[in-house]
């Protein structure tokens, strides 16, 4: 008996399917049998009504007793006290299974609702199993099983063949293959070796890994992200926040109506009492707004997580309700449109002294200290062993490139500014490309000649065209990209590109400013989305309506100014995130819009009392199951192609 | 201006979650208030102050208007 009531307080499936064994026999009492039985009708009377009032007792007792609970804590205009008035008054006009059908129903849409929180839910939970509690690592000279919250960054980790990854760590030793899926939806594997990073919650596929742990259990991406997603949900986008306001009225009024409904007619239109008693009751039954509430909740953060099973963190509700109005979107150039990477393409010796092997040397050894992109280019290019240069007094001359010396002559690498400075005259380029000279003075001569000049340029990534074309047909009606780039090079990859507005050579406060710009001339009720790979882009990440930022979540910068972190560091999530938060915002109007119209509807009808009690009952209980079920459909559908 | 990070356990129905986050709002010394019902988190922002005060005020709300939703505090 114990068990039976413990069942009965805690498993709401429970409570229905016991309801529901004395509605049905209820219904066969007073529908089904008096056909073929007419002569026993009082009978059938009593045989239904005492089944109804059972079904009525198991299903409604629980919302009368927290009606009870609400009221003497004096919160009037809850759902569980008007639902109670409502079926208190079925009961009082002998409309017994009118009023067992609310409860009953009731309770149905309720099971719904929780059936949806529970699975969105999981989403959460499913990411925190990503990330084993333990950890082995090395300690004391053997492998240690150790709490994964304990494990400190810099030591050394094994990672077994098919286990996840507990931390954020660096291979050191070893060749194998991960799998990504779980964080960022990339269903083929990537090799790894020595050198790359791992996030935690990967799954290492083949061959054990020895890595070196790069952040503690709290740091962790997987900790992150899942901070993130809890996080999400707080953040309201304007749809939200309109509906909560909304509802907050919704059931005063419903109820004032109510109320108007059964005192007018009767007072001063010579009404029956009891018809119109029967009407109001009915507004009673549709009083509560809950289900229309949730669904907006429940679509936002269907589609957050669907986004973020695919690698696009979505910080909140907000976020994802202003992306899907984006019609402009400002990329940053370097690292973002391109591989950040720049390559010598052409080496010109101008002096026939010397051969390409030797400038290059000289440049190299230039270089040697600096970590500059150009200095990486030449790397890159330098199959050139390293010779016996060794200039020294290796000087950086900002804005104009770096000096070195050996004992017989000064040697120069930088830009035209330079060269002019030194009284050269630099020969002309292919605009398209920067141009790095490298030049020789004779100190006591005061003599300089230009040795050769290297071509740079900056390779827009491959995957580049294709996104601009789909962020197109996603109906993003301006695309811009800005660079700190010369404004020749940047002009000719943007239109290589098909964007309508471009601006190079800007200083970190320019492209601010550029943005500003974009902000205030922006369309009436459109945003502006930037993207930036993070590092140094984020002033501009935060002012953009959403900022949108191309890094691993380790970058704290960028993900705090950030609206948007894109794990996966692909273009191509782009117009996915748009797609997703497209579909998103369709399905939560969706839902609004059913659910407000439904109820109307039900207003209507009940003044005019067709359908009776029945229509309000299955028309609250519709609405709440048609919202779920709605935003289900953008969890189910992965292909995102097919979303927009 | 502290950030106080809360959960509540148990159903809260999202209608009465807004009523609470109302009546939260109201309190002496709160900022912000905002319920995810998807993930029963309570985020207030609260003057450093008045922070214990407001926790008391907010569990005594939660309990009225939604006695099936505890606030862990």
């Amino acid at each position: 008996m114990a068990d039976f009531i413990q069942k009965y307080r805690s498993d709401r499936l429970f409570r229905i399917r016991w309801a529901l064994a004395f509605f049905i026999p209820g219904v066969l009492f007073s529908k089904v049998l008096p056909i073929f039985w007419p002569q026993a009708q009082s009978i059938w009377d009593w045989l239904s009504l005492i089944s109804f009032l059972l079904a009525y007792i198991v299903a409604g007792l629980p919302v009368v007793r927290r009606a009870y609970q609400q009221v003497r804590q004096r919160s009037w205009m809850t759902e569980h006290f008007l639902m109670s008035i409502a079926t208190f008054g079925a009961m009082y006009l002998g409309a017994w299974a009118e009023a067992a059908a609310v409860m009953l129903f009731y309770e149905v849409g309720e099971y719904a609702q929780s059936v949806a929180l529970d699975r969105s839910r999981k989403s959460i939970s499913d990411l925190m199993d990503l990330a084993p509690d333990t950890s082995l690592v090395m300690r004391d000279g053997n492998w240690q099983e150790v709490d994964s919250s304990e494990v400190e960054v810099g030591e050394t980790l094994l990672l077994q063949a098919g286990a996840r990854v507990p931390l954020d760590v660096t291979v050191v030793e070893g060749v194998g293959e991960v799998d990504t899926s779980a964080l960022t939806g990339e269903a083929l594997p990537r090799q790894v070796q020595a050198g790359d990073v791992l996030l935690s919650g990967t799954l290492n596929l083949q061959t054990a890994l020895t890595c070196r742990v790069d952040k503690s259990l709290d740091d962790s991406t997987l900790s992150k992200i899942i901070e993130l997603s809890g996080e999400a949900s707080l953040r309201k986008g304007e749809t939200e926040r309109l509906i909560s306001r909304f509802a907050r009225y919704y059931t005063p009024i419903v109820v004032a109506l109510a109320v108007l409904i059964f005192l007018l007619p009767p007072l001063f239109f010579g009404g029956d009492w009891m018809d119109w008693f029967r009407r109001s009751l009915n507004l009673l039954v549709i009083s509560c707004p809950c289900a229309l509430v949730l669904s907006v909740p429940l679509a936002y953060f269907a589609g957050i997580g669907l986004a973020s099973s695919r690698g696009i963190l979505i910080k909140g509700g907000d976020a994802l309700e202003n992306f899907a109005h984006t019609k402009t979107m400002i990329f940053d150039k370097t690292g973002t449109l391109t591989t950040g990477l720049l390559e010598v393409r052409e080496i010109q010796v101008l002096d026939p002294d010397y051969s390409q092997d030797q400038v290059l040397s000289l440049a190299l050894d230039l270089e040697r200290a600096s970590s500059h992109l150009i200095a990486e280019a030449l790397r890159r290019a330098g199959t050139a062993s390293p010779t016996a240069i060794a200039l020294d007094s290796l000087t950086e001359l900002p804005g104009l490139g770096v000096k070195g010396a050996d004992d017989q002559h000064h040697y120069y690498l930088g830009n035209a500014r330079l060269m002019e400075s030194l009284g050269l005259a630099a020969p002309h380029t292919d605009p398209a490309m920067s141009a790095v000279f490298l030049a020789q003075e004779d100190p006591d001569q005061d003599q300089a000649r230009l040795l050769a000049v290297f071509l740079l340029a900056d390779e827009v990534k491959d995957t580049a065209p294709g996104v601009i074309q789909q962020l197109r047909k996603l109906d993003i009606q301006h695309l811009g990209m800005m660079s700190g780039d010369k404004t020749s090079v940047v002009e000719k990859e943007a239109k290589a590109l098909g964007l309508d507005s471009w601006a190079g050579d800007l200083l970190p406060q320019d492209k601010l400013a550029k943005l500003e710009e974009y902000l205030q001339n922006k369309p009436q009720g459109t945003m502006v989305s930037f993207v930036g790979d993070g590092i140094n882009d984020t002033p501009s990440l935060a002012i953009a309506d959403i900022g949108i930022a191309m890094a691993d979540v380790g970058s704290d910068a960028a993900v705090q100014a950030a609206d948007m972190v894109l794990i996966r560091d692909e273009l191509e999530a782009i117009p996915e995130a748009l797609a997703i938060s497209r579909k998103t915002n369709r399905i939560a109007l969706q839902n609004i819009g059913f659910s407000l119209a439904i109820k109307i509807l039900v207003v209507i009808l009940s003044l005019f009392s067709i359908g009776g009690m029945w229509i309000a009952i299955f028309a609250d209980v519709g609405v709440t199951l048609l919202a779920v079920a709605n935003s289900f459909r953008i969890v189910v559908r992965k292909n995102y192609q097919k979303l927009a | 201006m502290e950030t106080l990070k809360l959960r509540y356990k148990g159903d809260c129905c999202p209608n009465c979650a807004n009523i609470i986050e109302e009546e939260i709002k109201k309190l002496d010394g709160v900022g912000e208030a905002n319920i995810s019902v998807m993930t029963r988190l309570v985020k207030l922002q609260v003057e450093a102050d008045k922070a214990e005060a407001v926790k008391t005020q907010a569990k005594a709300i939660f309990d009225r208007v939604e006695p099936s939703a505890q606030l862990q505090i």
